[in-house]
């Protein structure tokens, strides 16, 4: 039941993707996604998915790995594909069938928005993919650090999405471990109708909300123990460095884009 | 016959990077009313293996068959776990009704057992652990103490009246008082409701006092089994596969490197004792 999650999986590797400095390549990726919006002309889109593609073939990522990731998301993919169809006019008519039409702009436009959706996905994972949750945690931390003067407890919201990443596979070897327990003691979670199936959760979720909080008492002590204070006067084991790769990177990143917009894509 | 195996095998995740073969080609033979304990390492396949006995996995490969329902993906699993109680690790984690008593009726209930008659089988199953209903049936379940959880959480399983019950590791974390009482409970169980009880353990020497065979995993197969005597027999490849046999054993192995050549087949103390003295009546009689 909780196999086929993947987003924030982490793929393991030593290429040069895996390699960038995560600051930079968070940097990069918004670029990216900010761009994906600017564009209008299929040949953009083109242009985006070959650079996309590039990069998954240089990260060695398996394309089925990023294709599952996809799954939870085809229904939006796909209602978007035939909200334009039908409802975005303009352009040739291509079928009349009484009040209902469908005209070359809306499918154009269709299949562009769920193209853009289906890039969006697969490029903000290749972030996650590619990137370690300590090292993206602690390029959080470095993003987000300038604004401490101003109140944002960088520190504090790295460790917590740090934890938080951690448990994650915890916290789902628990739910089957009891989701298991409870189906040899006679419980059936996959029929019934959506209430009946809401109310069978109940056996699940009570135990696993138990485990957690006894589970963050027993960190919170550990961390204690261990003198956890909090971020100030805190070094790190591995720091972080922009290299001559990075800004090499960066600067390959900005004039392959500048070449875009100078095709007008 | 109540749970038979023929080259069992199970294998997590086939075809991915993650696969992993849990169970390899194994065969065993469980009769009915026996008190059998499976016995292995951490990661030696118990957990695995005990999971295929109410349908919870399936074999990859092989045929398994449990009280006569051959363990497939088309098989009866609400008759087949009805038959069969499987108490996990920890398994007071589960727990999770306001009451002691509406929690062990969970599994009566699931059977679709009417209120009255779930209730009355709850109420059963807590005596059956030594639990004083008066006391626990209307607490919660999270203000009993840590051997008391663990006593509710084997009666909810009790209360389904299984013909089988596969408890793994039911000891674990308890202190040693509670551990002997409930190591008598379920041996008293067993007698009164005469079922096949199968307890898994990483302690040979608290399975040994209780069960009519051992089961020895190590890395997905049966590594050896028979009665505790003769398993014992074999403490030196036990250990080799990184089982610690109990002390007595151990010493009646020190005994024998040392030259002196005495039975180590032992199960109690007394055995023991009369081992050795056998032993230097021998060497009386040489001089």
């Amino acid at each position: 039941m909780f196999k086929g999650i993947t987003i924030g999986q982490y793929y393991p590797g030593d290429s040069f993707i895996h390699k960038l400095e995560p600051k930079i390549k968070i940097g990069l990726i918004t670029a990216y996604v900010v761009f994906l919006f600017l564009l209008d002309t299929a040949y953009g889109y083109l242009a985006m998915m070959l650079l996309t593609l590039a990069v998954i073939f240089i990260a060695r990522l398996p394309l089925k790995l990023l294709l599952r990731g996809l799954r939870p998301l085809y229904f939006i993919i796909a209602f978007t594909l035939i909200l334009h169809i039908f409802f975005t006019k303009g352009g040739d008519i291509w079928l009349q069938w009484g009040r209902i039409s469908v005209h070359s702009q809306g499918v154009l436009t269709g299949l562009m928005m769920a193209w853009r959706l289906i890039l969006l996905v697969t490029t903000t994972s290749l972030l996650t993919l590619t990137t370690s949750p300590i090292a993206l945690t602690d390029a959080i931390e470095g993003i987000l650090s300038p604004l401490r003067p101003i109140g944002v407890p960088a520190h504090e919201l790295a460790m917590m999405m740090t934890i938080a990443l951690r448990f994650i596979p915890t916290l789902l070897e628990e739910a089957e471990k009891i989701m298991k327990a409870q189906m040899a003691r006679g419980a059936d979670f996959e029929s019934g109708n959506l209430i009946h199936r809401a109310k069978a959760m109940i056996p699940l979720l009570v135990p696993l909300f138990i485990s957690s909080f006894r589970r963050a008492d027993d960190l919170a002590l550990a961390m204690e123990a261990r003198c956890y204070r909090g971020g100030k006067g805190r070094t790190r084991m591995r720091v972080q460095k922009v290299t001559g790769t990075d800004w090499l990177t960066l600067a390959g990143f900005v004039s392959v884009m500048a070449v875009f917009v100078w095709l007008g894509l | 016959m109540s749970i038979t195996a023929k080259d069992l095998t199970h294998t997590y995740s086939p075809g991915t990077t993650w696969e992993a073969t849990a169970l390899k080609d194994v065969n065993l033979t469980i009769d009915d009313g026996e008190i059998i304990g499976l016995i292995g390492h951490t990661g030696s396949g118990k957990s695995t293996l005990i999971q295929h006995f109410n349908g919870l996995l399936r074999p990859t490969s092989g045929a398994l068959t449990v009280q006569g329902i051959e363990v497939t993906a088309h098989a009866n699993l609400r008759k087949l776990r009805q038959k069969v109680g499987l108490v996990f690790q920890y398994p007071e984690h589960q727990l999770f009704e306001e009451t002691v008593l509406a929690d062990v009726a969970f599994g009566p209930k699931n059977l679709g057992l009417p209120q009255e008659d779930s209730l009355r089988r709850a109420q059963t199953a807590l005596a059956a652990v030594g639990l004083e209903l008066d006391q626990v049936k209307d607490r919660s379940p999270f203000e009993l103490s840590g051997g008391q959880m663990r006593r509710v959480a084997i009666a909810g399983v009790l209360a389904m009246e299984p013909e089988v019950l596969i408890l793994d590791e039911p000891t674990a974390g308890l202190d040693p008082k509670s551990r002997n009482e409930l190591m008598e409970h379920l041996r008293r169980i067993h007698k009164e409701r005469d079922l096949t009880l199968v307890i898994v353990s990483h302690s040979m020497e608290e399975v040994a006092a209780v069960a009519h065979r051992l089961l020895v995993m190590d890395k997905g197969s049966i590594f050896t089994q028979g009665t505790p005597r003769q398993v014992f027999s074999r403490g030196e490849e036990l250990r080799a596969i990184g089982l610690d046999v109990p002390p007595l054993t151990k010493l009646m192995l020190a005994l024998q490197r040392q030259g002196v050549d005495v039975a180590t087949d032992v199960l109690n103390v007394q055995e023991a004792r009369a081992a050795i003295q056998q032993w230097r009546k021998g060497e009386n009689t040489n001089v």
